[in-house]
């Protein structure tokens, strides 16, 4: 019974945690001890970690220099945004359908201009990546020319306000767990080995442009889908959201967290997002000036003592595969 | 026609100041091949600096000028070492985030009431502009400024890089840190004299910008760092000629799609170029294509 | 048919030649070494034969198909595998994903299977593992398997890099100096290794090595190369003899071994 009895334990120890984490969120809120402010804050964190998992993927894993995530993660938001603006009017089958077509705009976005591109190496792919999303905000800017209803560049509104913290909390541990699956099934293996040594890798038979593809196109679907989500948690979209310093947000909760490990881009997501908050109750309103300097030392002073991220790349063993447990690099090692 | 030649000179000039930062871009990069995120923001210092010399400090234009470059030669020489040399031997990644840290760092410190404030302030001219007309093309003096500031500086950069020691050490870093320093060379001193000449040439490109466009706030280095940047490695990151040229591009480009596009597509269009320059030639106009070594 | 057939190869970098004109014909089951001074070429031999590098002219084929234009992992996936001289693992993953990641290939799980983690997909990476240890085991890495590749010494990364190309059970094993570094005993557990998986893969061998122990030991044939041509080939104790090899390759500055 013992042995059994642990392993059962050990493969439900995520499913369980994030129960008993998604019920005492609802009951602080119920009680009045987590106020709406505070759970925006929360659904924040979590469509960032839902984003930010995606560059891991391409970033993290796959070693694809991207500085343009932000781009698909607006494209996400727009396409979905206007789905349930103009179609779904607070229908959850349609909030569905309308979360599904961001993330494929997203990751059809992400093929098209990543067949030629992520050929390019390292710096040179990143500055390609950064342009992108530079384009796609002077398009998400004038988009009102083609579509009146995105509003251009004064920002879209009507979006039905649908994705309450369950939604937004379900998304995350469903795409936490296909996350975890991918990067320990074939496909993350040669990502890894793509990101370790391109040259090696094609010289033993992995076909480093097509796992690059499905990586980059995973990736940005995933910040689609972040997008969507968003779209349908704040009633306001503005391109100015998806700007370059977005982009600067999930390449920093990634590298924070530890490339190549899901658990420490999670972790981070959530833990950046708070800290800022609570940066700004602590600072108080006569020192609000002195936040985006805050900020700035932070991000800074953490990156020089901890230039491999928070975690080391370590991931939480309870969100390993079975054989994979014990023998890598777990956080209880 | 008269009108399209007038565009380009006006392309020339704002060609001529990305050159200036670009410069900055491409020699940290071709040190320590690090995307120097700070570099832009330096610039915007360096521009405040300029300003408050010749209109708050009462100093003449010229020494205007040289405070400027000489404040950002030292602020480049102190970010270095806070916060890059720390990370020399950890991934490229985490000085590339540092380094968005340090730039963040400037824009919201100098955004802080007590020191240059959040606002856009309108600069004014420290010499009365006037034109002139050639041919039927009318030109400013401030273009001339501009022009004979530039040529000075590059001047200078060169002379250098190629006629003194200094810069033979800085070849010489940029092409293997090992072996440099086998030869005695001081690297470290070598990477702070080559941050300290970078930042230098992006104050004097900040004042020159501020003179010539008249306004200014602790955000102005964010668009100007990138298409600078974006500038050299369109040259061809690492190569000095490379960012001039790629500079001079991005000018006109940034020039005549505003004129004769749409300014509001401006930026699309230059970073568009970019990406299929670097789909054609993937190491800029003027990179080595040297293949991977196996 | 030769299991390899080069024929007038040509490859230059830039102004330099660093093949030019190369003819080699290898059997299969034939174990043959490929030694010259450094810069002779060899390497990039093993470069342009998988297609890491375009050849500038001539023909490579393999098993009598050309390859001419055909991506590494093509050249893979035929039956050619390799190490490498300066060691190409992957460091940061383990010594198990190592073999694995070539083995995965041979998995017909798709992109949706692996997210969901399908009993088929499990079934097969279950499979995989087992081969992939069976591997490590062959070369002597089996108790290390969930190490970090960076962190092995210098030997077994060269094994482990043998390990890593067997996955792909390659027909033709090209070995880049797979003794370099090592100390006496390894060298002879390595060429005892290297006997052993050429018996029990069926491969045919082509091997670059400097120490001339290894050659003479191991191989049936060796080739010569200078300045990027064959000046001479033969059996170990016919080049030996050789005066051009002894002039080129050991010369007047002493023996290099």
């Amino acid at each position: 019974m013992g042995a059994g009895w642990r392993v059962l334990t050990r493969r439900a120890l995520f499913p369980l945690a994030a129960t008993a984490l998604y019920l005492a969120v609802r009951v602080l809120a119920a009680t009045g001890l987590l106020n709406a402010y505070w759970r925006l804050v929360l659904d924040q964190a979590l469509i960032l970690a839902i984003a930010a998992l995606g560059l891991s993927l391409i970033y993290g894993f796959c070693g694809q220099f991207s500085l343009g995530h932000a781009a698909f993660y607006g494209l996400g938001a727009y396409t979905a945004g206007l789905i349930g603006k103009t179609w779904g009017h607070g229908d959850p089958l349609w909030f569905v359908l309308s979360l599904l077509a961001g993330a494929a705009v997203a990751g059809l976005a992400a093929v098209i201009f990543g067949l030629p591109v992520l050929r390019l190496r390292s710096d040179y792919l990143g500055i390609a990546t950064l342009g992108f999303g530079i384009i796609v905000k002077v398009l998400m800017d004038n988009s009102n020319k083609l579509i009146p209803a995105t509003g251009g560049a004064t920002g879209m509104t009507g979006t039905p306000a649908v994705a309450d913290f369950t939604w937004v909390f379900g998304t995350t541990v469903l795409v936490i767990y296909l996350v975890r699956n991918l990067v320990h099934s074939r496909y993350g293996r040669a990502w890894v080995a793509v990101r370790e040594d391109e040259v090696a890798a094609d010289a033993m038979g992995i076909d480093t442009t097509r796992y690059k593809t499905v990586a980059f196109a995973l990736g940005c679907a995933l910040a689609g889908l972040a997008g969507g989500l968003y779209a349908h948690r704040y009633p306001f979209v503005h391109p100015s959201s998806f700007d370059f310093l977005k982009s600067v947000d999930f390449l920093i909760v990634v590298v924070l967290g530890g490339l190549g490990s899901f658990t420490g881009t999670v972790v981070t997501a959530v833990a950046w997002v708070f800290l800022l908050e609570v940066l700004r109750s602590v600072l108080g309103q006569a020192f609000l000036d002195w936040r985006g300097v805050a900020y700035a030392l932070i991000l800074t002073t953490v990156i020089i003592l901890r230039p491999k991220g928070l975690l080391g790349g370590k991931e939480w063993a309870a969100l390993l595969p079975g054989e994979e447990r014990g023998r890598r690099r777990d956080l209880s090692a | 026609m008269a009108g399209v030649l007038e565009q380009i000179l006006n392309g020339l000039q704002l060609g001529f100041v990305y050159a200036l930062i670009a410069l900055g871009y491409t020699m940290v990069y071709g040190i320590i091949r690090l995307i120097n995120f700070a570099h832009g923001d330096i610039f915007m210092v360096g521009a405040f600096v300029g300003v408050l010399g010749y209109t708050v400090w009462g100093l003449p234009f010229p020494v205007a000028v040289g405070v400027a470059m000489l404040v950002c030669a030292v602020l480049g020489v102190i970010i270095e070492r806070l916060a890059y040399r720390p990370l020399r031997y950890a991934p490229r990644i985490a000085a590339l985030i540092s380094a968005i840290g340090v730039s963040l760092f400037l824009e919201y410190f100098c955004s802080l009431n007590f020191v240059f404030g959040p606002n856009y302030r309108v600069v004014p001219r420290p010499f009365e502009v006037t034109s002139f007309s050639v041919a039927g093309v009318t030109a400013s003096n401030i273009m001339v400024v501009v022009t004979v500031v530039v040529i000075a500086l590059l001047g200078a950069l060169q002379y250098l890089l190629f006629r003194t020691r200094t810069g033979k050490a800085m070849r010489a870093v940029s092409q293997d840190h090992d072996a440099a320093r086998l030869m005695g060379i001081n690297v470290d001193s070598v990477i702070s004299t080559t941050f300290a000449v970078g930042s230098a040439l992006a104050a004097a490109g900040g004042v020159l910008y501020a003179v010539a466009y008249r306004q200014i706030w602790p955000f102005l280095g964010i668009m100007p760092g990138l298409k600078a940047f974006t500038a050299a490695v369109l040259g061809g990151i690492g190569i000095v000629p490379g960012a001039v040229l790629g500079a001079l591009i991005m000018g006109q480009v940034d020039v005549l799609s505003a004129a004769y596009v749409s300014s509001q597509f401006r930026d699309a269009i230059g970073f568009s170029i970019l990406i299929l320059v670097l789909l054609v030639r993937p190491t800029g106009l003027l990179g080595s294509r040297q293949p991977e070594k196996v | 048919m030769p299991e390899l057939e080069i024929a007038g190869l040509d490859k230059s970098f830039g102004g330099l030649k660093a093949v030019s004109g190369l003819n080699l014909a290898v059997e299969e089951g034939e174990l043959v070494g490929l030694i010259g001074p450094n810069g002779a070429g060899k390497t990039t031999v093993f470069n342009l034969v998988t297609g890491l590098v375009p050849a500038t002219s001539g023909e490579i084929r393999f098993r009598g198909r050309s390859l001419r234009g055909l991506a590494p992992h093509r050249i893979f996936r035929l039956g050619i595998a390799r190490t490498f001289q300066n060691i190409r693992l992957f460091r940061e993953t383990t010594v198990l994903d190592n073999v694995l990641v070539v083995l995965d290939a041979r998995s017909s799980y798709g992109l949706a299977a692996a997210a969901l983690r399908t009993r088929r997909a499990v079934a097969e990476q279950e499979r995989a593992r087992r081969e992939a240890r069976e591997l490590l085991d062959m070369v002597g890495l089996g108790s290390r398997a969930g190490e970090l590749a960076r962190s092995l010494p210098y030997g077994a990364q060269r094994r482990l890099e043998m390990a890593r190309a067997l996955a792909g059970y390659p027909h033709l094993l090209l070995l880049d100096e797979p003794a370099a570094g090592m100390n006496p005993s390894e060298v002879r557990d390595l060429c005892g290794l290297i006997r052993d998986v050429k018996r029990r893969f069926g491969l045919t061998v082509l091997l670059i090595e400097h120490q001339m122990g290894v050659v003479m030991n191991l191989c049936s044939r060796v080739v010569v190369m200078d300045f990027g041509q064959v000046i001479a080939e033969g059996s170990p104790s016919d080049i030996q003899r050789h005066s051009r090899v002894l002039e080129a390759y050991l010369g007047k500055r002493g023996s290099r071994s």
